[in-house]
């Protein structure tokens, strides 16, 4: 059955049903109250005889004496002529009107019956209180019989299942059911899309390296990922103050400032780390909305900006002096200060100087070329052992100046896989350094040794040695452990950072044993792949 | 009318917090002005005094209202009270590293004192021991407050030391006499401030529990 057509039948049902009763119950009390009426009707019932003269010789209701003579009233006089007759009149001094019937007698006298309209009102008046009870009844009994319908109407409505809608008899709902289950469709994509986005949001802000911290517009943070908590070794909850996160005047005062729309950045040394701390504001429709805070480590950067810093001091430093020393002298002989006998020697000077001069820009480009990191990795494969004797045979004057040997042990045939030029490098660095920082007579011993992919190469001198408090440094640019020293050898005082900086190139490592007076071993172990 | 009572609240532990944050940066620069003999950062942390007493009134003022207005019970009576006595706390604190900066300009005049170690390290133990109780007030930390009780035997420990090296100094050379007061001003001073830091943090242990420690009775609580 339709919905329709199940609505249409339980209306008709309900109005027949509530007429019928309303029926039922006003005949039976109509009935009852009908017969009480009539009783009442009766007694106000005025009885008079007139005889036929138009005298009243009985009146139930009024003095005899009273009344005039009757032929004239139109009742009686029809009555007479008819046999009965009937008339109304409003009288004046009851203020009502009066019906009256008379019927003619055999005997001729004539019965006149009179009602007043007030009686026949009072009787109707009689019905009104039943009326209204049976009206009640009846809608009461209606009342609850819809309750019951409407609500068996309503029942599978209320019980589609939307999910797998089964309609039953209910055509009509098809439209309804059909649309709430599109938007059912699109609400849930909609909610899976947000859903998916919110993890991909999670899912960035969770592995970035940088910190990130969301602050609203009153300072409490709204979101904070992983590497914050990290970064300011905090747990950061949601909808904390920022001052209660990170107490730092100067990193709220930014903080501030950035909420009232300016973008700004600071620097930050937490935990012996440097991070570099961007502030910027959030706007929303042209209102700032809060502030996002980025956090970046930028300890390495930081270390080697302070590296570099030093390192230009130096080098100015370093290039300086040789220099001072060219332009004074060269002065000297250019305005005719100096004696003919000094020439030669100040132009010895000059040219110790200017190749002092050479040797240090030499080492600083070969540095720079290892700072830019852009070497290629032109990788050869030779015999380490050959490379070694070559080094020490173009050292081979200046140690016997100094009357120091040196000596090369190990595998002939010990062959590495690199860069043969850096290599070279850092050999004649090593045994330069060893020779130079040796006493008259000393030794210098050069030892390689190779297995399993490891390749051992030690310089091992008889020399000066290193005091302890030095040695964590000696790789440092331009640092000497003996400043007076270094201007008689002519050292740079880059040669072992360029040492390292070989080393760490081929992947290898450095180790330093020293002991002041007795001598220097130098270690590097190169790792082989095969 | 509790919503607004619960963010008035808030804006008083903010307070606090700032104001704990004002004497904590006025005890790092006037500790790093004394290592340093930096003059302009022991001006910067007599500068700041005022900045700590203004806060303290209108943290005070702030209490007092809520006290009035609110009429706050049980936790929240205990945070407010605990507040008006922790702010007079700070604002000490504030005064002694003003004074503290003060001397240090005053010896910036004068070579340092190269085997006074204690000195510094002492600084440093007050000053942690300041940002640990605030730490505590601010993450309602009962172990972190107690352990600041417990550390004030350390800053006690290096004041009697500052005191032997002192009688040592001018025990050396009697006209160090002048330079060993000024130092012992200090050392007095810091030790006041763990003593301060010390009070905030058992106000800070009555916020939380509702039991106020006296010093000597921190264990077995």
């Amino acid at each position: 059955m339709g919905m329709t057509k199940r609505i249409f039948r339980t209306m008709s049902l309900l109005i027949s049903l509530t007429v019928l009763v309303f029926s039922v119950l006003w005949g039976l009390a109509f009935f009852r109250q009908f017969g009480a009426q009539v009783k009442d009707g009766l007694k106000t019932l005025r009885v008079s005889i007139i005889d036929q003269a138009g005298n009243v010789t009985f009146d139930n209701m009024a003095e005899l004496d009273m009344l005039g003579n009757h032929l004239d009233r139109p009742e009686v006089a029809d009555a007479i002529r008819n046999g009965t007759g009937e008339s109304e009149r409003f009288s004046d001094t009851l203020g009502e009107t009066t019906h009256y019937y008379a019927v003619r007698m055999a005997s001729g006298d004539i019965v006149r019956l009179a009602l007043e309209t007030d009686s026949v009102f009072t009787i109707l008046y009689g019905f009104v209180p039943l009326l209204l009870v049976c009206l009640l009844l009846a809608s009461g009994v209606s009342f609850f019989l819809a309750r019951r319908l409407t609500k068996r109407i309503v029942a599978p409505i209320n019980n589609i299942d939307l999910d797998a809608p089964e309609l039953g008899n209910y055509d009509e709902l098809l439209p309804l059911v059909k649309r709430i289950e599109t938007q059912k469709r699109e609400l849930s994509a909609q909610l899976g899309e947000i859903e998916s986005r919110a993890a991909t949001i999670s899912a960035i802000t969770g592995n970035m390296k940088e910190g990130l911290l969301l602050l609203d517009t009153n300072g409490k943070v709204l979101l904070a990922n992983e590497s914050v908590h990290n970064i300011l070794a905090q747990d950061i909850a949601v909808g904390n103050d920022m001052i209660t996160v990170y107490r730092d005047a100067d990193f709220l005062a930014q903080a501030k400032r950035c909420l009232s729309g300016e973008k700004t950045e600071m620097v930050l040394c937490l935990n012996n780390r440097y991070y570099s701390v961007y502030f910027s504001p959030v706007f929303e429709k042209a209102q700032i909305g809060g502030a996002v805070i980025l956090f970046i480590d930028i300890t390495e950067r930081y270390a080697a900006e302070a590296q570099r810093k030093e390192f230009s001091a130096n080098v100015s430093h370093e290039l300086k002096t040789p220099l001072t020393t060219i332009a004074a002298l060269s002065e000297m002989i250019a305005d005719g200060t100096a004696k003919d006998k000094d020439i030669r020697p100040f132009a010895d000077k000059i040219k110790s100087q200017s190749s002092r001069l050479i040797n240090i820009i030499d080492d600083i480009i070969k540095l720079s070329e290892f700072d830019e990191g852009g070497i290629p990795k032109e990788h050869t494969r030779f015999n380490l052992y050959d490379l070694a004797e070559t080094v020490i045979g173009s050292l081979d004057e200046k140690a016997k100046e100094r009357h120091v040997t040196v000596d090369l042990r190990g595998e002939s045939q010990q062959y590495m896989v690199g860069n043969m030029r850096m290599i070279d490098e850092l050999l004649f660095n090593l045994v330069d350094n060893a020779i130079k920082y040796n006493y008259e007579g000393g030794r210098v011993d050069v030892a390689l040794s190779g297995n399993e992919g490891e390749i051992k190469l030690a310089v091992e001198d008889t020399g000066v040695g290193i005091p302890k408090e030095h040695l964590s440094h000696i790789f440092e640019r331009f640092y000497r452990v003996d400043k007076s020293r270094s201007k008689k050898t002519g050292g740079t005082g880059l040669g072992l950072s360029i040492v390292k900086h070989i080393a760490e190139f081929h992947g290898g490592r450095v180790e330093v044993e020293s002991t002041v007076g007795e001598g220097t071993a130098i270690t590097i172990t190169f790792q082989q792949q095969e | 009318m509790r919503s607004t009572f619960d963010k008035q609240l808030q804006t008083l532990n903010t307070q606090l917090i700032e104001m704990g944050m004002l004497v904590e940066t006025a005890i790092a620069a006037s500790v790093e002005a004394l290592k340093k003999q930096d003059v302009q950062l022991a001006k910067k942390a007599i500068a700041s005094d005022a900045e700590v007493d203004q806060k303290e009134k209108d943290i005070e003022t702030l209490c007092l209202k809520l006290l009035l207005q609110q009429q706050p019970v049980a936790k929240d009576l205990r945070l407010i009270s605990a507040a008006l006595k922790m702010i007079t706390d700070m604002e000490r604190i504030g005064d002694q590293a003003a004074d503290i900066a003060e001397i240090s300009i005053y010896l910036s005049g004068q070579p340092a004192v190269k085997k006074l170690e204690h000195i510094p390290q002492m600084a440093e133990a007050t000053a942690k021991m300041v940002t640990e109780s605030i730490d505590a007030f601010v993450k309602k930390d009962l172990a972190l407050a107690r352990q600041v009780i417990d550390y004030d035997d350390i800053v006690d420990a290096l004041f009697d030391a500052i005191k032997s090296d002192l009688i040592e100094l001018i025990g050396a050379d009697s006209a160090n006499g002048g330079r060993a007061i000024d130092l012992i001003m200090i050392a007095k001073y810091l030790e006041r401030i763990g003593d301060h830091a010390v009070n905030i943090a058992e106000w800070v242990v009555f916020s939380i529990t509702g039991k106020h420690v006296g010093a000597t009775e921190t264990e077995g609580e």
